[in-house]
């Protein structure tokens, strides 16, 4: 096993992920949404993975998780080393193992990701019916125990009530506690608040970050929105067009980015504008991720650029201990 | 022109639902809108705050005549909007207009960007015929696309650039009033700023008036000069922007306002924050009293038994709970 960055010593990571090629083939060509991802997540640990829509921070974990379509999709290069085996390579009856079990998952939109056509009892104790093979009746006492963890009011009679009778907030607890049940080590939320309004968000968030200490689990929190980060991750990873472009600490980040993208994003939110002036906004768009590419992706929006960035190669190198960035400028300390 | 541009008196939306199943189903009401009283004086913007269901979206489509109030009235330049006849709606339309949430379905699909801009100018005859592809041309500079891009259609242009077409078109008729219902919320957030600096530039250099809606706070707090916090049908909470982000009173908007996050580390993980019980009860049945009550951490008995009034929380500032004038709210706001 290699040990690794950013890593304790001597300590073994939950997870591992290194040189993760995602990439959709299309009629025009070849999308390149992740390209080469590497990071490693302690056991127990918060980890923020931040972008924009197309940055790649969801193809990245469902990418784990086996969820791409295959095609357009294909695993061009990686590995992903969790708990001694290697997600890229397990079958898919090993998968099936792992999925649901070992790794859980939480989506975005807790309006469709619900089966309208079970009762909530029904779809929680699935994975403990398929996992841990339980009765109907064991599987019952257990699903009202998670119900109740995740705070939902009077869940013996709600339980057996179909998803159109929960709120949105309601709907995304029952969600966490389906992903719970059986216990994993790693909890992936893809946007878990996005859809929820800011008092519930605010609730979900709880929860997820208290279920996180009780239990020991890891947590990935896939979201847009620096203040989630902000509030709950203990580091952070923030994507660009499909590679992380610099990962720290929470606070270590926040204080002081490495990263001219991580830097204009954070100067361009309305919460950290003085009042009464314009926004600084980062000119441009995000890059089409169609095709090759050379260079840093940011730098044609990059007030920082000059003319090595657009031809040199950009990997995630670690500057201080813990705060690692994909800018060759700040890597040799001229930004 | 004295008073304000825009007012609503005691403004009532309801819509009919049918409860229950079969024949046995009953008619009730949904009251969205439930007696809104606000103003929103020529040159400002009047930020609307609230959570989905609060009836925000639906106070803003009546501002703009595509709901119709049960009661109550919309009165814009001093004149009531009820009951004008059709030509008096054609002449008024123009002036109110609107931006949608998601340019992906407030566009046409069909239309190329130079068509989309100029109906409005073709239909409502502010722009003679001859001089509207003039005008179009003109228009989309403003706003920042490219003059070279009128012939193409919405599905060619990115997120950011469809909200550019969708207020480009608002603008097309010279309004005098803008509603603007979530305009930045579909969009990433390096785009967002790049949208909301432009909607700031077009109101100060077109002195236009704007209801802004949106669920992030931060924004609306950038871009309003008074707020308006809304729960369940009805305005809690109305002030000027920093008076009431700075010290909000209505115990909702105080914890609406604590909610919020922001990207601040430290900040984040040591303010205290207003944990708020439960979801907002259904607007078919309101509760009775004050509406929050059955949510409220400082609610009494006689909350439950008699609506609010409004009570003066300090210059244009004024909140709709009874535990103000009380001075019990006070006293708790300290132990938040």
């Amino acid at each position: 096993m290699r040990r690794v960055q950013g890593g304790k010593r001597g300590q073994m990571a939950l997870l591992e992920v290194s040189n993760l090629r995602t990439w959709f083939h299309t009629r025009e060509g070849v999308v390149r949404a992740v390209d080469g991802v590497s990071f490693a997540l302690e056991a127990g640990e918060m980890l923020g993975v931040v972008g924009e829509s197309g940055s790649g921070k969801s193809v990245t974990f469902y990418s784990l998780l086996g969820l791409v379509p295959v095609p357009p999709g294909r695993i061009e290069s990686g590995r992903a080393l969790f708990e001694g085996c290697d997600l890229l390579q397990i079958s898919s009856q090993g998968m099936r193992n792992v999925r649901g079990r070992r790794i859980a998952m939480v989506f975005q939109d807790p309006m469709t990701a619900l089966n309208p056509y079970m009762t909530v009892a029904a779809q929680v104790a699935e994975p403990l019916t398929v996992h841990e093979g339980l009765s109907h009746a064991e599987a019952r006492v257990r699903v009202l125990e998670a119900l109740r963890a995740v705070g939902i009011q009077d869940a013996e009679r709600r339980m057996d009530l179909y998803p159109h009778a929960f709120s949105g907030g309601m709907r995304q607890r029952v969600m966490i506690a389906m992903a719970l049940t059986t216990n994993p080590a790693l909890l992936v939320a893809d946007e878990p608040t996005t859809a929820l309004d800011v008092t519930v968000q605010s609730q979900i968030l709880d929860l997820i970050a208290g279920l996180q200490r009780n239990r020991g689990m890891a947590v990935v929190l896939i979201t847009h929105d620096l203040g989630v980060v902000a509030r709950a991750c203990d580091r952070v990873a923030v994507m660009y067009a499909g590679r992380i472009v610099e990962s720290a600490r929470t606070e270590a980040l926040f204080d002081r980015p490495r990263h001219p993208y991580t830097e204009a994003l954070m100067d361009s939110l309305p919460s950290t504008a003085p009042a009464g002036a314009p926004l600084r906004a980062i000119p441009g768009m995000p890059p089409d991720l169609l095709g090759e590419r050379s260079g840093c992706p940011f730098a044609p929006r990059c007030t920082h650029a000059v003319d090595r960035c657009r031809t040199a190669e950009c990997a995630l190198v670690e500057t201080e201990p813990g705060h690692a960035t994909a800018c060759i400028r700040a890597q040799a300390g001229e930004w | 022109m004295d008073g304000p541009l825009l007012e609503t008196k005691d403004l009532c939306v309801w819509f009919p639902v049918r409860r229950g199943r079969g024949l046995g189903a009953k008619k009730a009401m949904v009251r969205a809108v439930d007696g809104v009283s606000l103003q929103v004086a020529a040159g400002e913007t009047l930020g609307l705050v609230g959570e989905s269901g609060c009836g925000k979206s639906t106070f803003a489509r009546t501002l703009v005549l595509l709901e119709k109030p049960v009661s109550g009235e919309v009165l814009f330049e001093g004149r009531s909007l009820r009951g004008l006849g059709a030509r008096e709606l054609r002449r008024v339309r123009p002036r109110l207009q609107m931006i949608f949430q998601d340019p992906y379905a407030s566009l046409n699909p069909r239309m190329t960007v130079a068509d989309a801009l100029a109906e409005p100018m073709i239909v409502h005859g502010t722009v003679p015929r001859a001089e509207v592809p003039a005008a179009v041309a003109r228009l989309m500079e403003r706003v920042g696309l490219a003059r070279r891009t009128m012939r193409k259609y919405p599905h060619e242009f990115s997120g950011g650039q469809r909200q550019r077409i969708a207020i480009a078109r608002a603008l097309a008729t010279e309004p005098r009033l803008i509603v603007a219902d979530e305009p930045v919320s579909a969009l990433d957030v390096s785009v967002q700023a790049q949208i909301i600096n432009l909607l700031r530039e077009l109101q100060a250099e077109m002195g236009l008036t704007m209801v802004f809606i949106s669920h992030d706070l931060s924004v609306v707090r950038h871009l309003s000069r008074r707020i308006a916090v809304m729960y369940l049908g009805r305005i809690v909470e109305e002030g000027p922007a920093e008076a009431v982000f700075a010290e909000p009173r209505h115990p909702y908007a105080h914890a609406l306002l604590s909610a919020a996050m922001t990207p601040d580390p430290r900040r984040e993980r040591t303010r205290p924050r207003i944990p708020l019980p439960g979801e907002p009860p259904s607007p078919i049945d309101p509760p009775s009293g004050c509406r929050f009550h059955p949510r409220c951490p400082m609610a009494g008995p006689e909350c439950a038994l008699r609506g609010p009034e409004a009570e003066s929380c300090g210059p244009d500032h004024r909140a709709w709970c009874m535990r103000l004038s009380a001075g019990k709210a006070d006293d708790a706001s300290v132990s938040f």
